[in-house]
């Protein structure tokens, strides 16, 4: 908004101050015109005059110029003596007055030193001067022999000049001319301003501020915690870029937080839990230990017999629910080795592949060829395969596939696993949950602690854990995992 | 003659638990609720063996130890312990402590573990495990008294358990082993022995890793495990996870020259 305004301001800042310097030289080249004029209507004029001067007929050359001024609207015309004195004006108040000798018209010839120029050097010589509002053209008029034959000019015969003709001209007009050009002009830049502002506000807003204000409200709320918002900005211009690096790091801001939120919570539920189970352990002893005493010591005929069966059994599943507890949230330092990917994969089937529960599952492999060796520890993502592969044979208890994949990634920079299964899927409201400790389907069965198991020791591994699924189209769990820095030598 | 056990322990529910546990042994059992108390006891009478826990405030279990070694010699002792970690157990047993028992625990867990214990002669324990463990025929690093590992490559293992430990079994019956490619973690139960008396023992691994094989012929004969426990009754072949640093918190033993 505030670049609209400010480009605005400045187109109309451009366009009035071209507008005003257009109108100063217009003014200075119409005074210029104006003064040319008048100076060509005192030679015209000293022309015209000239038999009505030479016969001497004042009636004639006064009804001639003052036809002259009213045509031309030149205020006044006035022929004026050698001496200064007035011989006919159209204006006429003035006959009988003289000009002052330092006046414009006298100094064509008389300078002010006292050096007099001689009318054969006078040429064409005529003054104009700016008196006020009121422009004032002095026209010599040089001597000529008609002039002495009469009895006019007898006694000036010695001077080559008689006299002057002098056209005042009122500049009203010329400024009452050019206040209406300004008018126009200043008009003509305002509304030139108005719809230049308008289109210019118009494209800058298409093209910018409505991007610009998408850019803010998003970053807006991203700032306000929303990282899964994206900018619905599609351009192939800079803007568009700005959006799709803002789309991006938008994505990797909340992939950084679920995986800061997942492995918080993995942190404090292990911590929780050890801190719970090592509470339990006591008085697990005493349910445990006086359970068995009262089983052994009740008759097996005896309902409380069953009763007591109960408590042993349950108390025992609470101590390796208690056990796998912290076994989670035991810290395991990892010994790690450059390993290869297929070694890996074929490591962990190997260990299932022949157990009773698979004999109905397939597994295929697919590893892409010349995989780059992964820093790791070996048990440890053994562990992570390994679990994966038991909870995709779960998903499938009548058989099937499970098909084993690596592959490169990022640019050869990471290596991702996926084992995928052909089972039940996974509802997508409890797809997120999976890594959740404690979090399980397999009530009574499981502990919940598998995959959380999984996520902790990938995350470990600087790598990433990502389930897809849908329901009957089976699922597939994604590992991803950095390579080793630079090519070493296998752990085999 | 019936042994005189002392147990010390803070809670009383424990103390309630081992007592009931063992009732059926012919013991003279005391209880005590803290080590200082324990040590009043100690100082009055000779106890056959001690079977305390580990934290307890005040004097806790390895502090209780090294006093009881300090005092008198060859009062056996049993570590209960909620963390089952070798680090512990290996730090309770350089202090005195026969073996030890992980809360919470079977009457069978506990009874196995105080029978044994009580069968092994009632020495001072540092001369115990120079003198009662008989030489290994190759260098095998211990949980001193109980399993020991062979190296045989960098990948893999051989485990078994001490002469000391079988002796203190009785006549064996038979063995629950693991099933090959399981995960076996240090310092926890790897596999079971039954004896003839109808007691079952537990047999901690001195090594984290894969079990690869299970020695058979034992299994066929657990006679072998009973005559040569550190030879060809062996128990397990493993796939070492940790070795390096696994190794440092086991006892070597150096190959006996013949």
């Amino acid at each position: 908004m505030e670049l609209t305004l400010w480009t605005a301001v400045v187109m109309t800042a451009i366009l009035g101050g071209y507008a005003w310097f257009s109108l100063r030289l217009q003014r200075s080249w119409m005074l210029e015109e104006v003064r040319r004029g008048l100076l060509l209507a005192s030679d015209t004029l000293n022309n015209g005059l000239r038999y009505g001067m030479q016969e001497n007929r004042p009636e004639e050359i006064l009804a001639s110029i003052q036809r002259v001024a009213r045509e031309t609207h030149i205020h006044r015309i006035r022929i004026i003596g050698h001496g200064g004195q007035h011989i006919l004006s159209t204006s006429g108040e003035e006959k009988g007055e003289r000009l002052n000798p330092g006046s414009p018209g006298c100094i064509i010839c008389h300078s002010s030193a006292g050096t007099v120029t001689p009318a054969s050097a006078l040429g064409a010589s005529a003054l104009t001067v700016l008196d006020g509002n009121t422009l004032r053209a002095f026209k010599p008029v040089p001597s000529e022999p008609g002039c002495f034959t009469g009895g006019c000019h007898a006694q000036d015969v010695r001077c080559g000049v008689l006299g002057l003709i002098e056209l005042s001209l009122d500049l009203d007009v010329v400024e009452e001319s050019m206040a209406r050009r300004e008018r126009q002009l200043g008009a003509l830049a305002l509304a030139a301003s108005i719809i230049g502002g308008c289109a210019l506000w118009f494209a800058l807003s298409r093209r910018f501020r409505k991007p610009l204000r998408e850019l803010l409200a998003g970053i807006r709320r991203i700032s306000a915690g929303d990282l899964e918002y994206r900018i619905p900005l599609r351009r192939r211009d800079e803007l568009g870029e700005v959006a799709e690096s803002f789309n991006s790091m938008g994505g990797q801001l909340a992939a950084a937080q679920r995986g800061l939120i997942q492995s918080e919570r993995l942190i404090s539920m292990g911590k929780l839990a050890a801190g719970v189970a090592h509470e339990i352990n006591n008085p697990l002893t005493g349910i445990l230990s006086y359970g068995e005493a009262l089983l052994e010591d009740t008759d097996p005929t005896d309902p409380r017999h069953k009763g007591c069966e109960i408590v042993v059994r349950e108390s025992l599943r609470c101590r390796e629910i208690v056990r796998k507890l912290l076994d989670f949230a035991r810290q395991k330092p990892s010994e790690r080795a450059n390993v290869r990917p297929e070694d890996l994969i074929q490591r962990s089937i190997d260990v299932i592949v022949r157990t009773a529960d698979f004999r109905n599952i397939r597994v295929e492999q697919s590893v892409e060829e010349d995989l780059p060796q992964l820093h790791v520890d070996p048990v440890q993502i053994q562990q992570v395969l390994l679990n994966l592969l038991v909870n995709a044979q779960q998903a499938m208890p009548q058989g099937g596939t499970i098909s084993v994949q690596a592959a490169r990634s990022d640019g050869g920079r990471r290596v991702v696993f996926a084992v995928k299964d052909q089972g039940i899927g996974i509802p997508e409201e409890i797809r997120t949950r999976v890594f959740e400790p404690f979090f399980t389907t397999k009530e009574g069965k499981s502990s919940g602690l598998g995959l959380a198991v999984c996520l902790g020791i990938v995350q470990q591994h600087g790598g990433s854990i990502e389930v897809e699924s849908g329901v009957g189209k089976g699922t597939t769990f994604r590992v991803s995992l950095p390579v080793a820095e630079a090519p070493g030598n296998s752990a085999d | 003659m019936r042994h005189r056990v002392l147990v010390v322990d803070d809670e009383e529910v424990v103390l309630g638990a081992v007592s009931t546990a063992l009732r059926h042994d012919d013991l003279q059992i005391e209880t005590s609720q803290s080590a200082g108390e324990a040590l009043e006891l100690l100082g009055r009478h000779s106890y056959d063996l001690v079977i305390t826990d580990l934290m307890m405030p005040g004097i806790d279990g390895l502090e209780l130890l090294q006093r009881i070694r300090d005092a008198r010699g060859g009062t056996r002792a049993i570590m209960i312990t909620g963390y089952p970690t070798i680090r512990t157990a290996l730090m309770a047993k350089r202090l005195g402590a026969s073996e030890y028992v992980t809360k919470p625990f079977t009457q069978q867990e506990l009874r196995s573990v105080v029978v044994r214990v009580l069968r092994q002669a009632p020495e001072n324990t540092d001369a115990n495990e120079r003198s009662s463990t008989p030489r290994a025929t190759r260098l095998t690093y211990q949980i001193p008294g109980h399993s020991w590992l062979a190296i045989d490559s960098a990948k893999v293992v051989t485990v078994g358990m001490t002469a000391q430990f079988a002796a203190s079994l009785g006549v064996i019956e038979g063995l629950g082993m693991p099933r090959v490619g399981t995960v076996v973690e240090q310092g926890r139960v790897c596999l079971t022995i039954r004896a003839k008396d109808g007691i079952e023992h537990s047999l901690h691994s001195p090594a984290s890793g894969r079990v690869l094989e299970v020695n058979d012929a034992v299994i066929r004969d657990p006679g072998i495990a009973e005559r040569e426990p550190e030879g060809a009754g062996w128990l397990l072949r493993l796939q070492p996870a940790y070795l390096d640093r696994e190794l440092q918190r086991l006892m070597p033993i150096d190959p006996q020259i013949p």
